[in-house]
């Protein structure tokens, strides 16, 4: 034993093992980080089984239960067994008084699954949870009961929603774009003005187009209302304590009975649940609906950022390898990217504000659009600036990945081309580029992974929880680059921290968060592979 | 692939677009040659200009706060009489000045009499004396004992080409007899606020008349007035020399010529006044007293030409007293003259001789006019927009000048030191940008911004110096080469994470599950450390589980302990705490050393942040400790030395600059971290080292506050200059780094 001991300490294995502890805690952390996250995240899309509780004193509950944890002592030693307590959703955000409420399990008389519940996703204050009295038609009761009730609901839905998408297509494309349109014409107005012509024979073309304008609006409206008004049906919902809602169908997303669905039908609602949150429009605050704006946003910043990263980091990095002569300067240039690697991220953001929103911006403004001011239209935040930030801050990842892979071109391959009367530009355009053609790739792919998650800088260069419109739409001139816009990263922040019902927020957070590390991670593990390929090859071409 | 590349390269094959180039005469390809070398070294110019460009934006956004302010005179011209006061409208074009006969109406503009309003009930009577209104609402003293309250407002008129002109108006109320005998006033004070105008005026002596017009609105929608009128006495040493009305107590300070300030309770106004303050000595008297915007700080000027800040204290007992605050460059003699601004804590004081501008938190003295000439000063106002002063002398002129201060309360002192401010009991470090209020006193102390960066900083590199160090040194030493090839690109991935997605984890699960648990996390690394022990002593003593780790492959078994000795120290914590912590271990903590314990607290972001700056520390670290020449760990294992012996000795200080470097890569990656410290800490700008306390980070700060902040404002160039110093912060770090790598690589490559 003591030989052992002493054994151990020669050979240092019980350090060895520390060191090695010290490697197995990080990757259990990042293990159960992205796990925790996974978890959470899937729980929101399954769904699960509503319960009525009945309370020892009779009052009845209904929801889905959530979470459960030990009730937190503080009498010193209690000797009471430990109690829990269960955490209800109990939806129905406009009835009651908050839609999460949690109870102790000692209250609890008998938990039941009814079978004949039902579960509203609704437009307007979330889900609703309870049963169908009966279903009205031009006031006119055509189902009683939620048995009937779904069955006739699910065969109108189909009638309702394609009604909804034509009212909000009117609302958002069409009356969109008239108003639009008017916003141009006063603007142009307005600059003429400025010019000092307020008559002559452009001003009276535009004032001509207005009344126009004005009409097909009034029409457009017209065709609004009339379509809003044949809405007809109505749902009359009731609680559990059995008071009563009156929906109007137009108002119901989906309606199902989560506690007779079979495993298929819960996984082709998971489905369903996925593809909603990919290509819905955020709701209630964005803590329902889906996050396609936010993706949409993300990747347009992601894509503007890379077309102004990869040819100033390629550029960047060809000058430092194939052109400069090795010295002070290129020494310079090299503390310089490192440098720029290493400034926090909120810097790039400070500089984004002073640089390209008040002075570019700025500029841009009182040149081009000094009829919009004091609104101003390029001297705010918006994707252009933001993405240009986000530029400057991944070109140190462009650089430094296209010089590792010039730095692996052998030597042979440059003389052989210049040998057989290649130029410089020749050979780099020809042979060393699409050699480090992976690199680049590499590069770029980081530089999309990291800006893609960095959030500091765009909080103050551009991103808001809810953007109006996306930047790209169908109305001229169709890429809209000072519009702000809504970024996935920073949809997690304000979801998650700035949101007045935490609780219902919690899941939209998760799953959000999930996308993002997804996004993320598939970036880097497509990075990582390249590399090692591209490094395999060069150990080839090199013998 | 890069052979399929090779055998594309020109000469190789005549069907290759790459003869395209060779039709091109020689000339045009040298062109292309030369302009491809020129977009090149530009492209190289443009990553230094970048960085010169960072710093160039940010510095010349924060630089105007240190510029010094100037005064500069305007415009000059004669008036009818030496003004006994001044006021002027916002745009600075019209003025109005109290002459002995009167009120009349200047044009700054046009330097020119504009014209005479009406007094109806001046009589015969002369202005002896005003009590002067930043905010145009001057009090008249009249010959005859009356006292004459005014309004002048500055109307703003559009003409059909839009053009603003500046209308001035006058309003009166009614005089009121205050001396009964028709003797002149000569001591005069007076407070207005949107309901009622209270006015003090010396009757005799040691009496003073209080009078109030009160303004109600009926039921009927129009307003009564009432007025109510006391006198009463105040017993004093010398004569009564300077009155102001304290709004925030409720009281009358009183000053006299024999330096004493006593107060008048004016809830009781019969009650004997109390001494509250004094000067120095009984031989300086009090010229004026009068307080700073918001009404806490009261700016006493004595006959010796000093200028004073103070602040009511109140005492245990509840008595009041004065403090004093802030000592304000002197005058050479008495400064009878003060105006204080609408916009900030300004004020001026004036003497016969000169006129100096002050600011009343930071304690500076910033400004000072020259004597007007062979005359000296009458009168003065400040501009309501803290741009301008109008001063008018003896000799019948005014002056008119322009101020150029758009930053008063920034000084590096107050940036970085300690301040006095309102409402405080001493100095301290505070950081607090906006208020309630119009009248807010800022506090931008950047030093608890500072503190709170280096705080997290210090919180995250003591939770992930171990574990990135031993990490890389286990995987670069002592792993198994081929599981190295997985481990490596894990950390990678690990440090993409994004920090918005660590910092969202940190706030809503480990910050509630650390207080869950909290002993339980401070006993971990020992119970883990316990449980490597009795492990390998297990597995050292029992030759048959060998297999279990093999050399290199440890990892497997390691995980498995790590991950047990996790739930059993969360375990064991929960028994410890309901033995020995009362069973609740937020409680204990107050009770033992009197710590607060917040869910979102340093603890969490040093987890947080730790984690996010492992991956780019256990990198480097890997990197310099793989470099290392293999001759070296070779030769010391021939000579007998154990793995281990080698990595301790031989490696570890060979590759020790790298660690160092490594360390400070994550330093600086921990300063400017962002979004993990704004979600997982309350925000809070605090100074304390608790662990369990939260705080403001200056990247937080920066990220919470320049949204709101307006371009160009104190509170947005001072985020700048927060910016400038995180960037100068990580600038350093990162350049020390790179020169320790640098050297070790030459080093290196000695060897």
């Amino acid at each position: 034993m003591k030989t052992a001991g002493k054994n151990i300490w020669k050979r240092g294995d019980l350090f060895i093992w520390m060191t090695g502890a010290g490697l197995a805690l990080s990757l259990i952390m990042t293990a159960a980080l992205v796990l925790g996250i996974v978890v959470n995240a899937t729980r929101f899309f399954w769904p699960t089984e509503i319960q009525s509780i009945t309370l020892k004193d009779e009052s009845k509950v209904l929801g889905m239960i959530m979470e459960r944890e030990e009730i937190p002592t503080t009498e010193i030693n209690s000797p009471l067994p430990v109690r829990h307590r269960i955490q209800i959703k109990k939806a129905n955000r406009d009835l009651y008084d908050s839609d999460f409420i949690w109870l102790d399990e000692e209250d609890i008389r008998i938990t039941q699954t009814p079978k004949d519940v039902i579960a509203v996703e609704r437009r307007e204050w979330g889900y609703f949870f309870g049963y169908i009295k009966e279903v009205r038609d031009s006031g006119e009761i055509i189902a009683r009961g939620t048995v009937d009730g779904l069955k006739v609901i699910k065969d109108m839905l189909g009638e309702v929603h394609a009604l909804n998408d034509e009212i909000s297509r009117l609302e958002k494309k069409e009356i969109g774009a008239v108003n639009y349109q008017i916003e141009r014409i006063r603007l142009k107005a307005k600059k003429l003005a400025l010019d000092g012509r307020t008559t002559g024979s452009e001003v009276e073309a535009l004032n001509a187009k207005l009344p126009e304008l004005q009409k097909k609006y009034e029409k457009l409206e017209e065709k609004l209302i009339q379509l809003r008004s044949s809405h007809k049906s109505k749902v009359v919902l009731q609680t559990i304590e059995g008071k009563e809602k009156i929906l109007s169908l137009s108002q119901v997303l989906d309606i199902f009975n989560p506690n007779q669905f079979s495993f298929f039908d819960k996984a082709g609602y998971f489905l369903k649940g996925i593809n909603n949150f990919f290509w819905d429009d955020p709701r209630e605050a964005n803590t329902e609906g889906g996050v396609f704006p936010a993706i949409f946003g993300t990747v347009l910043m992601v894509l503007i950022m890379s077309m102004m990263a990869t040819p100033l980091g390629v550029v960047a990095a060809l000058y430092l390898r194939e052109y400069a002569r090795q010295g002070t300067m290129v020494s310079i240039v090299r503390i310089a990217v490192n440098n720029l690697a290493g400034v926090p991220s909120i810097v790039f953001g400070v500089f984004g504000v002073g640089f390209f929103i008040y002075m570019i911006g700025g500029s841009i403004d009182q040149l081009f659009f000094p009829e919009a001011l004091p609104t101003p239209t390029y001297g705010t935040g918006g994707i252009l600036w933001a993405s240009l930030t986000m530029a400057l801050l991944t070109v140190p990842v462009v650089i430094v990945s296209t010089e590792e892979g010039l730095a692996s071109v052998p030597k042979g391959i440059r003389e052989a081309s210049v040998a057989l009367g290649a130029t410089q530009f020749e050979t780099t355009w020809r042979v060393i580029l699409p050699t480090v053609m992976p690199s680049i790739l590499t590069g770029l792919i980081l530089a999309m992974a990291r800006a893609a998650g960095e959030v500091a800088p765009l909080m103050i260069t551009g991103v808001v929880k809810l953007a109006p419109s996306l930047p790209i739409d169908g109305l001229w001139p169709f890429f809209h680059f000072e519009r702000k816009f809504m970024h996935l990263g920073f949809h997690i922040y304000d979801v998650g921290f700035q949101s007045p019902n935490v609780d219902a927020a919690r899941p939209m957070v998760f799953a959000t968060t999930l996308l993002l590390i997804l996004i993320v991670i598939l970036l880097n593990v497509i990075a990582v592979y390249l590399r090692n390929r591209l490094r395999k090859n060069l150990s080839v071409s090199a013998v | 692939m890069t052979q399929k590349v090779i055998s594309k390269t020109p000469g190789s094959g005549t069907s290759n677009p790459g003869r395209a180039f060779f039709g091109k005469s020689l000339l045009r390809r040298k062109m292309v040659d030369n302009i491809a070398r020129g977009a090149v070294t530009a492209g190289g110019w443009v990553i230094i200009f970048s960085i010169l460009a960072i710093l160039f934006v940010i510095v010349s956004e924060f630089y105007p706060l240190f510029k010094n302010p100037t005064v500069n005179l305007i415009s000059e011209f004669k008036i009818k009489s030496p003004a006994l006061a001044l006021g002027m409208g916002q745009y600075r074009e019209k003025a109005y000045t109290v002459e002995t006969d009167g009120i009349r109406f200047y044009s700054l503009t046009d330097k020119k009499f504009l014209s005479k309003p009406e007094l109806p009930d001046l009589n015969e009577a002369r202005v002896t004396h005003v009590s002067p209104s930043v905010s145009n609402s001057p009090v008249l003293g009249l010959s005859d004992g009356r006292i004459y309250p005014l309004q002048i407002e500055f109307r703003s008129v559009y003409d059909s080409d839009s053009k603003r002109s500046i209308q001035p108006e006058l309003k009166y109320e009614n005089p009121i007899q205050v001396i009964e005998d028709g003797s002149p006033i000569t001591v005069l004070t007076h407070i207005k606020n949107e309901s009622s105008l209270r006015i003090a005026a010396q009757a005799w002596q040691s009496k003073v008349a209080l009078v109030e017009i009160k303004e109600r609105k009926t039921m009927m929608g129009t307003t009564r007035k009432s007025i109510s009128q006391e006198t009463i006495s105040i017993p004093v040493k010398g004569n009564i020399s300077a009155m102001a009305f304290d709004e925030a107590y409720n009281g009358l300070l009183v000053g006299t010529t024999s330096g004493q300030i006593l107060r008048v309770d004016l809830e009781d106004p019969y009650a004997p006044a109390q001494l509250v303050g004094a000067t120095p000595s009984e031989d300086i008297s009090i010229v004026n007293m009068a307080f700073a915007l918001g009404g806490y700080t009261l700016v006493i000027t004595d006959s010796k030409g000093g200028v004073t800040s103070w602040q009511m204290d109140k005492n245990s007992e509840n008595n009041l007293s004065l403090k004093i605050i802030n000592e304000f460059k002197p005058h050479q003699t008495a400064p009878h003259l003060f105006s204080y601004s609408l916009r900030n804590k300004g004020f001026l004081s004036g003497s016969e001789e000169v006129i100096r501008v002050h600011y009343a938190t930071t304690g500076k003295t910033q400004l000072t006019l020259p004597k007007p000439g062979k005359s000296s000063y009458t009168a003065m106002v400040l501009a309501p927009k803290f741009d301008g002063i109008l001063t008018a002398d003896k000799a019948g002129n005014l002056h008119h000048w322009e101020m150029e201060n758009p930053y008063p309360q920034i000084s590096y002192a107050g940036l970085f030191g300690e301040t006095w401010y309102e409402g405080y009991d001493r100095p301290e470090y505070v950081w607090q940008s906006t208020g309630g209020t119009d009248e807010f006193e800022s506090k931008f102390s950047l030093v608890p911004l500072i503190f709170g960066t280096l705080k997290g900083t210090l919180y995250a590199m003591l939770f992930a110096i171990p574990l990135a160090i031993f990490g890389a040194f286990y995987v670069s030493q002592f792993m198994d080469p081929n599981l190295k090839r997985t481990i490596k690109p894990t950390i990678e991935i690990m440090a993409a994470l994004p920090s918005v997605v660590l910092g969202f984890f940190a706030a809503l699960v480990i910050a509630p599950q650390v207080e869950k648990f909290l002993p339980g996390v401070f006993l971990m690394p020992f119970i883990v450390t316990a449980l490597l022990v009795a492990a390998l002593l297990i597995y050292e003593t029992t030759p048959s589980i060998k297999p279990v780790a093999k050399k290199g492959k440890e990892i497997y078994l390691l995980t498995i302990i790590t991950f047990l000795g996790g739930f059993l120290s969360f375990y064991i914590g929960t028994l410890v705490e309901s033995s020995f912590l009362m069973g609740d271990h937020r409680s204990w903590l107050k009770q033992v050393f009197d710590v607060t314990y917040d869910q979102r607290n340093a603890l969490v972001v040093g987890l947080a942040m730790g984690f996010a700056v492992i991956p780019i520390m256990f990198t480097i670290a890997e990197d310099s400790l793989s470099n290392v020449p293999e001759h070296l760990k070779a030769s010391s294992l021939a000579l007998g030395a154990t793995p281990w012996q080698t990595a301790l000795k031989v490696i570890l200080p060979t590759a020790s600059p790298g660690i160092f470097s490594a360390v400070m890569i994550g330093f600086g990656r921990a300063v400017g971290e962002t979004m993990i410290v704004l979600m997982a800490t309350g925000n809070t700008p605090v100074m304390e080292w608790s662990m369990f306390n939260g705080f403001r980070a200056l990247s937080a700060n920066i990220a919470v506050e320049l949204p709101e902040a307006p371009e160009g404002g104190t509170l947005f160039r001072i985020l700048f200059l927060a910016a400038f110093l995180l960037f100068v912060m990580t600038f350093i770090i990162n350049t020390i780094a790179e020169v320790v790598r640098l050297r070790l690589r030459k080093r290196y490559q000695g060897l």
